[in-house]
């Protein structure tokens, strides 16, 4: 390499810096110098400034996905790294309440102490385990997929699978939740009115599979989210049961403006997640509750 | 500890989540247009963030820390990726690029945001990387060298390149679609 070739080169690296606004007054002393002698460089220069402006243009028109911040936020809280706001009034709920039964429970011991009685007392105590999850917690499970792959991948634009695609895709062992799941589309399909059933799949979200059905009308979308049970998760007998239907005892509650119904099925947990008010998504839930749960017996 | 995690999560809230938007956007770009990618990407990027966010010294370049975890994800992806959409340049040595560009100069008024969108994907993903983060986010080369995890030395050399190679690109482009060049006489 002559000396030209690395005048040049070093040159180059200069006008690069240059244009990162990183140069020495010195450095900007000797680009001057140069351009002034070379002005085809300093059209170069100012064709590169104005390409850096085209593309910092091109990139911040790009449209953003509607419920990013919103899935974002989800996903932080649905990993129980965080408690949500409704969750930490929980914890205090549950300190409150086991205050109050060790006052109730004193006061229990000094009746029997005065009336001197060895009769057992009737004592209904709510399991207040730390690795047990709140029936909100729970319940975001369903609405972290329902917001994931209907909100977030969907956009609103649902593909119609049409009935025999979407029960194949439910019988394979796909997507890491095995079983046959293809006899859940007739039952969503005849059960549920409120929206004609479009999707169903099984997808994967934040390492957790899940069998999910979409129905939409007009502008409403309803999830019917399926998924295996991990620890700490139960919706059995625990407080707040919205109504129960066949023995099957559902709950519900409302995260940023969505509804979601939910219970426990054995080995798996069943939601429905909607845009409906929240009577509606209840009566949905209670529509499929009974053959759903007959047909995850069966798997 | 209660108080701890919601003096955490405001924290977070404050100072790492209002750069959602333009995380997204880096990534839409990271990997050539995805938007589900990208998503998908920003979302594992957070959560990492969170993770990690008691290792995070307080108040420093939360922005830059956010992109080190996103380019980090990116690579992941990448390696993840079966099959990767890349019109590469790699049959062209740097001499190459340079010696194309000789003389002839692009009319930037004139390209329209798909035109250097495109240019920009047809670069390696190195190159699109370092642009992205010195030219369109306009991180300093020591910021881009530490969010990278590579020398400064290298940031200035491989932005070079990418630079040319991205006026390279758009020269094909321009060829291609018929968008006129303008050749200038050299000075000797």
């Amino acid at each position: 390499m002559n000396r030209s070739e690395n005048d040049n080169d070093t040159m180059r690296l200069l006008l690069d810096k240059h244009l990162s606004r990183e140069t020495t007054v010195e450095e900007d002393r000797q680009i001057e110098a140069w351009l002034a002698e070379h002005p085809e460089a300093e059209k170069e220069l100012r064709e590169m400034e104005q390409i850096r402006s085209v593309l910092r243009r091109a990139v911040s028109n790009a449209p953003l996905p509607e419920g990013l911040p919103a899935a974002v936020k989800s996903d932080i809280i649905g990993s129980n790294l965080i408690l949500s706001q409704s969750s930490s009034s929980f914890r205090w709920y549950y300190a409150a309440a086991a205050t109050l039964l060790i006052l109730v429970g004193g006061w229990f011991f000094l009746q029997e102490l005065q009336n001197g009685g060895t009769n057992d007392l009737p004592l209904i105590v709510e399991n207040v385990d730390d690795q047990l999850k709140s029936v909100d917690q729970v319940l975001q499970v369903g609405f972290n997929d329902h917001l994931r792959c209907a909100v977030t991948h969907y956009k609103g634009d649902v593909p119609n699978y049409g009935l025999k695609k979407m029960r194949e895709k439910l019988s394979k062992d796909g997507a890491g939740i095995k079983g046959d799941f293809s006899d859940l589309v007739p039952v969503v399909e005849e059960k549920i009115k409120e929206g004609k059933l479009l999707v169903a799949h099984k997808c994967r979200f934040g390492g957790r599979y899940y069998v999910h059905m979409l129905l939409k009308d007009e502008g409403q979308m309803i999830s019917v989210v399926i998924t295996r049970k991990e620890e700490g998760e139960s919706l059995v007998n625990r407080q707040g049961v919205a109504r129960t239907v066949s023995d099957i005892q559902i709950y519900q509650t409302a995260m940023e403006g969505y509804e979601i119904a939910g219970f426990d099925a054995d080995k798996f947990l069943v939601f429905v997640v909607s845009d409906l008010s929240e009577q509606l998504n209840l009566h949905v839930m209670s529509s499929i509750a009974e053959p759903v749960m007959g047909v995850l017996k069966t798997i | 500890m209660l108080f701890r995690k919601d003096h955490k999560k405001r924290e977070f809230e404050s100072e790492a989540l209002p750069h959602i938007d333009e995380l997204y956007r880096t990534a839409v770009r990271l990997l050539n247009g995805n938007r589900e990618g990208a998503s998908d990407l920003v979302q594992d990027a957070f959560a990492q963030a969170w993770k990690s966010f008691d290792r995070y010294e307080k108040r420093t370049n939360c922005r830059a820390w956010l992109y080190s975890i996103l380019m980090n994800k990116a690579k992941h992806y990448h390696r993840r990726a079966a099959t990767r959409k890349v019109i590469p340049l790699s049959d062209h040595s740097d001499e190459n690029v340079l010696d194309n560009l000789e003389g002839k100069i692009i009319r930037p008024e004139t390209i329209r945001d798909e035109e250097i969108l495109d240019a920009l994907n047809r670069l390696s993903g190195e190159f699109r990387e370092v642009i992205l983060l010195a030219d369109v986010q306009e991180f300093a080369y020591r910021e881009v060298a530490e969010i990278l995890e590579i020398p400064i030395g290298t940031v200035m050399s491989r932005l070079s390149r990418a630079r040319a190679s991205l006026r390279e690109a758009l020269l094909h482009y321009a060829k291609e679609y018929g968008i006129n060049t303008v050749r200038v006489k050299k000075t000797e």
